[in-house]
């Protein structure tokens, strides 16, 4: 049987919206179960958490781009009902009850709560949700609504039905992906720290939600009796609540770091204590944070227990450290909170059969990033454990090269664009045409007057008022008029263009014209909805049509330009990272090429189990039997020139030099261990790294006697300002080996960096009987040859005697060689030395920022996987790899690439340019380049991301962006103060 | 003391002829770029000369500038390099310019010897009408090696203080070289080292900086002073520059000679920017007038705005003015401020980026802070 090319998503976490994207993209349908009434209306982990003051829900524009494209149908109110069948050809059933009022044909008027009888609380049974803030969102209340239909009378659009019923779907399907949202804890769950009792208790999101269109101000946190608190405790409080209740990612540590410099930030009088057991941020940037709180003052209490008592106009935070009970007065009192298993479990169980883990959380497959034990059904994002917010994300992307087994056939190809005529050598002639909004706009203004004084503006050659031109019904009727009319350039007076661009230049596209001729006026931001006179409106109108038509008239057609993509990758690096990538991409059906240094594939496989070790070993065979990639060992990359999808590599090869040319780069290149120094190591043969101490635990050697363990050697320090997480991990799986073998073992720790399944491994070690003991970061222990053993002397004057001494070092860049690479290629390292790149951003403030921008902007096809981008553990490895083949493979399937903006790029008058190379310079992106023979500047058009950079820097005015000419500026803004 | 050639000759002139010849003849270059007599009346031309013969009429010194070599220079290599190594034989502004126009990627500076030399300055060109030059070289050459300042020079070039060459291969010590008839060329780096060895005459060592260059130094700073203060320049503010620029004719002259000015086509000249009906009924409704055709002010302060921080002070421009603007002491003095401003010397580190080029996401905050208030 063919298999099924369809993909199911069951729930709307982030990941499943991205794995939405990269499955549309990648040209299979998608069929989106949300099981609220609207988007987003279940919060997923990166809204949930709101770790920042902003929320970026606009991320899914390309949802909404997908829908209208016809790649994804999302259903609302759904839910799944049954699975049959098997991977590649499941057939589910699911209910669903479609939207009271269509959001896609809504323009937001408002008549249908104007006509409403229904008076509750002193609102409609038809509202609008106060939660999402990038559209309008019209729901009916079920409860109170009398079914009258007036509404469904009044709408200008007819896109409310009162009555939708509930409905069952059957679809054919290769694979399910579930992505069931994040489970916020109760007040009740936080009972211990005083949440839902006292408006001095807040949750760190409130405080969020609150500043999200205002930036972070005082009324963020100003208490409901008008105060503005001056002292504040931060609590993360999964590290102090009882076992089971919450679970916590190590973004909790950063957001209270975070969210405790802004307030100190904003207040540097204030008094700012954070609340935690542990600082768990690790990685890239994350211990910058840290010491950026500190520095701005914030008092960081690693306390042992933490309870809140609310008392009035106050609240008292008593707590454990050092085995000693304190307390501090807090006026406001700001809780991160962890979350819950999902409430989802129970129902994909009995569904799916997917198990939960111990926690309740999906299981996956070992060493799978998303799929789960039942074949061909997968769980991205917070549904299969906790994770930080860019993992959540780039788990959306890691899908693709795992679930391609399973899908037959690619289905969805997007309808060609509408053929455009060429009005090249033709005497402008605007058409204005005026948006009546579906009526409503007549009744608020006199159209007839503004279409009047419209058509006698010089160079209009016809102003009309049309329906709309926003829904599917008035974009084609809108279109054929601009077609009848004959004109050649088009003003569209309508509303809301950030939100209805595509649509508004798909409507001038269906008539025939390019996109470029197009220009846009206001009509109901700037002027009916913000005026009263209509006399007022009526100058306004026209000042604003006059000068777009001024603008359009000097608008000129420039022809799409496409770039080419060469549908092959490179990966650099043939270790975990490397050969994972190179696996997914060639599973995907693409040719790769591995190019690995040494003269053989795995990497440095020390201090992997015996499952990682097979894994590897698995891995490295199979692509050696496949016929897609193509591995050169002792080989390295000398040189490479280009762009995404146009890449020409030198490699230096054991057959010689050998020039490839590729469409998309991985680096993959890995990252060493810190040599420590200092602590007799290298010079006492029982001080040793826990790399080391695992192989002689392996190799079955003795060590019996004390164990000290020194975490943090290396690391954590002002020379390597960053945490590499792995190292607490190796320590405490090295402990309880020891303490099988009869071992005392002391660990001697900073901050124990331990979430998710290391939390288990960490309460095991102390129940096991590891000790571990603090010790503050300007205070290291030293190490001296005693006469028996070791004496590891601590900061207090205590020492202790060891018979073996293990340091936790962490990973560190290879810099010379990252650095000849981020040459080579352009792609930049961090501060830490690492790589940096826009699929993998790290630090998860900028993670969320530049993971759910809805397009591949200026994307320049090189992507960093593994070490060679971060510190992680095998399983993250795994996922970084599998980010950047995702990424990778919607990228390749494209034999001609169009600029990411289309025909909004910039472009060089070539008779002006003199190629002094100033926009080379200055182009972020860069996208130009001079071009060798004729010594004039070149746009790159897939790197363009029409900025307008290079048209400022050049001195000449050889520089213009195709839309926005200077011409056309300067011509506008004569006409709106003619 | 760097390695150095002496060369016979009653002037500089002379023995920068001599060491030109020596070149050629003696094959360490196939061509030769340098200032020719061309007329009976003292009209000279940059040539480039491939022959010993026809460098007779070569008067590399000539105390007139038809032309900035530098820019001239530019034009030859924007696409590609000599094949074959080439003299070029230029003032130090002149090589200022065609360090600015390297940073500007308008050079190809590959097989060519420069050659310049401590500069006595030029005189206008129209000083030279009618064979006006004449009587006053032997005055001009002795002042020059007096260290004097010669009379009626170029006003910037009264007031040069950059007349001893920065970056030259060779570096004929013209200025302060005495009543001797012998004149010292020093080479400066390894081509210019290579470019004496086997000369006639090339034995000895010597300076650049003679006391005469130094005695020269100061009486330019203070021409340099009084030129910026007694020259009529504009007023502050719009009615200034607008009077200052009154009598301009819009004929681009200045531009066109402008060896920073290195546009093939410039934006003024381009079809977009020519004036509308429209334009001057915008004009026509919010103020009293508008000159006609307008821009002449937004072309010179757009020229200064691109140029200034590059300006070298050759004074080309205020000789090509036929209506006597003294256009160069104003880019003169506003070069100087924009320079100093940005620590920068044009044509003297060919390593150091142009301000223009360099793109700072926040820089000069201090100038607003000092003009708006923080």
């Amino acid at each position: 049987m063919a298999k099924e090319s369809s993909v199911l998503i069951y729930g709307t976490n982030l990941a499943g919206y991205r794995a939405a994207y990269a499955l549309c993209k990648d040209g299979h349908k998608v069929i989106l179960l949300n099981r609220g009434r609207y988007v987003d209306e279940i919060k997923y982990q990166a809204l949930a958490q709101l770790p920042l003051d902003f929320c970026w829900i606009c991320g899914h524009m390309p949802q909404r781009l997908f829908k209208a494209l016809g790649c994804l149908t999302d259903y609302y109110n759904a839910e799944l009902l049954s699975v049959e069948g098997e991977a590649g050809n499941f057939k589910v059933k699911f209910k669903k009850k479609d939207q009271y009022v269509n959001n896609f044909a809504c323009i937001e008027c408002d008549k249908c709560v104007d006509v409403c009888p229904v008076e509750v609380d002193g609102r409609k049974a038809i509202v609008v949700v106060p939660e999402a803030g990038w559209e309008n969102i019209y729901v009916v209340d079920e409860e109170n609504c009398t079914k009258c239909g007036k509404c469904e009378e009044v709408c200008p659009t007819a896109c409310i039905k009162v009555e939708r019923p509930e409905e069952t779907v059957e679809a054919d399907v290769g694979a399910i992906v579930i992505a069931c949202e994040f489970e916020d804890p109760t007040d009740e769950d936080l009972a211990d720290f005083g949440a839902g009792r006292s408006p001095a208790v807040v949750r760190n999101a409130d405080v969020a939600g609150r500043s999200l269109l205002t930036n972070f101000v005082k009324d963020s946190v100003r208490l409901p009796s008008g105060k503005v608190p001056a002292t504040f405790a931060v609590i993360v409080t999964p590290h102090f609540n009882r076992p089971g209740v919450e679970y916590e990612n190590y973004n909790l540590s950063v957001t209270a770091a975070y969210r405790a410099a802004k307030i100190k930030e904003l207040m540097p009088e204030a008094d700012v204590a954070v609340f935690l057991s542990d600082y768990r941020g690790f990685g890239k940037g994350h211990y910058r944070q840290y010491l950026k709180a500190r520095e701005a003052g914030v008092d960081f209490v690693r306390a042992e227990s933490v309870e809140v008592a609310p008392a009035e106009g106050v609240a008292v935070v008593k707590y454990k450290r050092g085995g000693e009970s304190e307390s501090r007065e807090a006026e406001l009192v700001v809780l991160v909170t962890g979350q819950k298993a999902p409430a989802t479990m129970e129902k994909i169980t009995a569904v799916t059969g997917v198990e939960p883990d111990g926690r309740g959380f999906c299981r996956l497959r070992e060493f799978s990033s998303t799929e789960t034990e039942v074949p061909g059904v997968f769980c991205v994002g917070e549904c299969s454990g906790v994770k930080g917010n860019p993992e959540t994300v780039w788990e959306g992307c890691a899908l693709l090269p795992e679930v391609s087994e399973y899908l037959g056939e690619k289905n969805f190809k997007p309808a060609p664009p509408p053929e455009l005529r060429n009005v090249n050598g033709e005497v402008p002639n605007v058409g204005v045409f005026i948006c009546s909004c579906h009526g409503t706009f007549a009744e608020r203004m006199d159209l007839d007057g503004l279409r009047e004084d419209v058509a006698v503006l010089a160079g209009v050659g016809r102003a009309e008022v049309v329906e709309g031109c926003c829904t599917p019904p008035t974009m084609k009727a809108t279109a054929e008029r601009i077609k009848a009319s004959g004109v050649n350039r088009v003003v569209l007076a309508v509303c809301t263009p950030l939100q209805k661009l595509l649509k508004y230049r798909k409507t001038v596209m269906m008539g025939g014209l390019s996109p470029l001729l197009l220009r846009l006026v206001s009509l109901r931001e700037d002027v009916v909805d913000v005026h009263d006179d209509p006399e007022k409106m009526r100058t306004k109108a026209l000042a604003l049509i006059r000068s777009a038509a001024e603008a359009a008239k000097r608008a000129s057609q420039e022809p799409l330009e496409t770039d080419a993509f060469t549908s092959r990758a490179l990966v650099v690096g043939g270790g975990l990272a490397g050969l994972e990538a190179a696996q997914g991409i060639a599973a995907g059906g693409f040719e790769v090429a591995l190019v690995e240094r040494n003269d053989h594939l795995g990497g440095n496989a020390a201090g992997l189990d015996e499952g990682q070790r097979a894994y590897l070993a698995e891995l490295v065979k199979r692509l050696e039997e496949n016929e897609r990639v193509k591995v050169y060992k002792s080989a390295s990359p000398r040189s490479a020139e280009g762009y995404a999808g146009n890449y020409a590599v030198k490699l230096d090869t054991a057959e010689g030099e050998v020039v490839e040319r590729f469409g998309v780069v991985i680096l993959a290149t890995g990252a060493g261990d810190y040599k420590p120094e200092g602590f007799l190591y290298g010079d006492d043969g029982r001080v040793m790294t826990q790399r080391e101490l695992a192989e002689k635990l392996a190799a079955g050697e003795e060590v019996t006697g004390g164990v000290v363990m020194v975490q943090c050697v290396g690391s954590r320090t002002p020379e390597r300002p960053y945490c590499s997480r792995v190292c607490c991990a190796q320590a405490l799986e090295n402990a309880l080996a020891l303490r099988e073998r009869g071992a005392e073992v002391t660990v001697l720790y900073r901050d124990m960096v331990t979430y998710g399944a290391e939390e288990d491994l960490y309460r095991s070690a102390q129940e096991a009987g590891v000790q571990f003991r603090r010790f503050d970061e300007d205070a290291y222990p030293t190490v001296e040859a005693g006469e028996k053993g070791l004496a590891v002397k601590l900061a207090d004057g205590e020492t202790l005697a060891a018979e073996a001494v293990v340091l936790s070092v962490g990973v560190v860049p290879e810099r010379e060689n990252n650095e000849a690479l981020s040459a080579a290629f352009g792609l930049r390292l961090d501060a830490d030395g690492f790589f940096d790149s826009d699929a993998n951003a790290y630090p998860f403030e900028e993670a969320i920022k530049r993971l759910t921008k809805p397009f591949e902007l200026a994307t320049n096809g090189i992507y960093a996987a593994g070490l060679a981008h971060s510190p992680r553990p095998f399983e993250g490895v795994l996922l970084t790899a599998r980010d950047a083949a995702g990424r990778a493979m919607v990228m390749l399937g494209k034999k001609k690439m169009p600029p990411p903006n289309a025909v909004f790029v910039a472009g060089v008058k070539d008779s002006l340019c003199m190629g002094c190379g100033v926009c080379v310079d200055v182009c972020p992106y860069g996208a130009r380049v001079i071009d060798a023979r004729k010594k004039v500047a070149t746009v790159r058009p897939f790197l363009c991301d029409s900025c307008g950079t290079c048209v400022a820097a050049c001195p000449n005015d050889a520089s213009f962006l195709r839309d926005f000419t200077g011409i056309q500026s300067i011509a506008a803004l004569d006409a709106v103060l003619a | 003391m760097a390695k150095a050639a002496l060369m016979e000759g009653s002037n500089a002139d002379l023995a920068a002829r001599d060491l030109l010849k020596s070149l050629l003849s003696s094959g360490k270059v196939r061509g030769v770029m340098t200032l020719v007599e061309t007329g009976p009346a003292g009209e000279v031309n940059y040539e480039l000369v491939a022959d010993v013969a026809a460098l007779e009429n070569a008067t590399p010194l000539y105390p007139l500038m038809p032309a900035n070599a530098g820019g001239l220079l530019s034009r030859l290599t924007v696409l590609e390099g000599f094949e074959e190594p080439v003299a070029a034989f230029l003032r130090p502004c002149e090589l200022r310019a065609f360090v600015e126009l390297g940073k500007l990627h308008q050079v190809n500076a590959e097989n060519i010897l420069l050659i310049s030399a401590t500069c006595g300055g030029v005189y206008p060109l129209r000083a030279s009408l009618n064979g006006g030059l004449a009587d006053g070289l032997p005055a001009y050459w002795e002042a020059v090696a007096n260290g004097e300042a010669a009379e009626g020079l170029r006003p910037t070039c009264s007031a040069c203080e950059h007349f001893v060459p920065f970056g030259a291969d060779l570096v004929l010590a013209a200025v302060g070289s005495g009543g001797a008839g012998r004149l010292a060329v020093v080479a400066r780096t390894p081509r210019g080292d290579e470019a004496l060895e086997g000369l006639e005459g090339a034995a000895g060592e010597a300076e650049v900086e003679t006391a005469g260059v130094k005695s020269l130094r100061e009486k330019r700073g203070a021409a340099r002073a009084e030129l910026f203060e007694t020259e009529p320049l504009p007023a502050p503010g719009l009615e200034g520059l607008v009077a200052f620029f009154g009598r301009c004719v819009g004929c681009r002259s200045c531009r066109s000679v402008c060896p920073i000015c290195c546009c093939e086509i410039c934006y003024f000249d381009a079809a977009a920017t020519e004036p509308t009906p429209r334009t001057f009924d915008v004009h026509l409704k919010r103020k009293e007038g508008t000159r006609v055709p307008p821009d002449t002010l937004l072309f010179h302060l757009g020229r200064l705005t691109h140029m200034s921080a590059s300006c070298v002070g050759c004074g080309m421009c205020a000789d090509a003015c036929p209506v006597y603007v003294p256009v160069a002491t104003l880019f003169a003095k506003v070069g100087a401020e924009t320079q100093a401003l940005f620590e920068y010397v044009p044509g003297k580190d060919p390593e150091e980026e142009v301000p223009l080029q360099r793109f700072e996401e926040e820089e000069l905050a201090e100038v607003g802070e000092e003009r708006f208030g923080s």
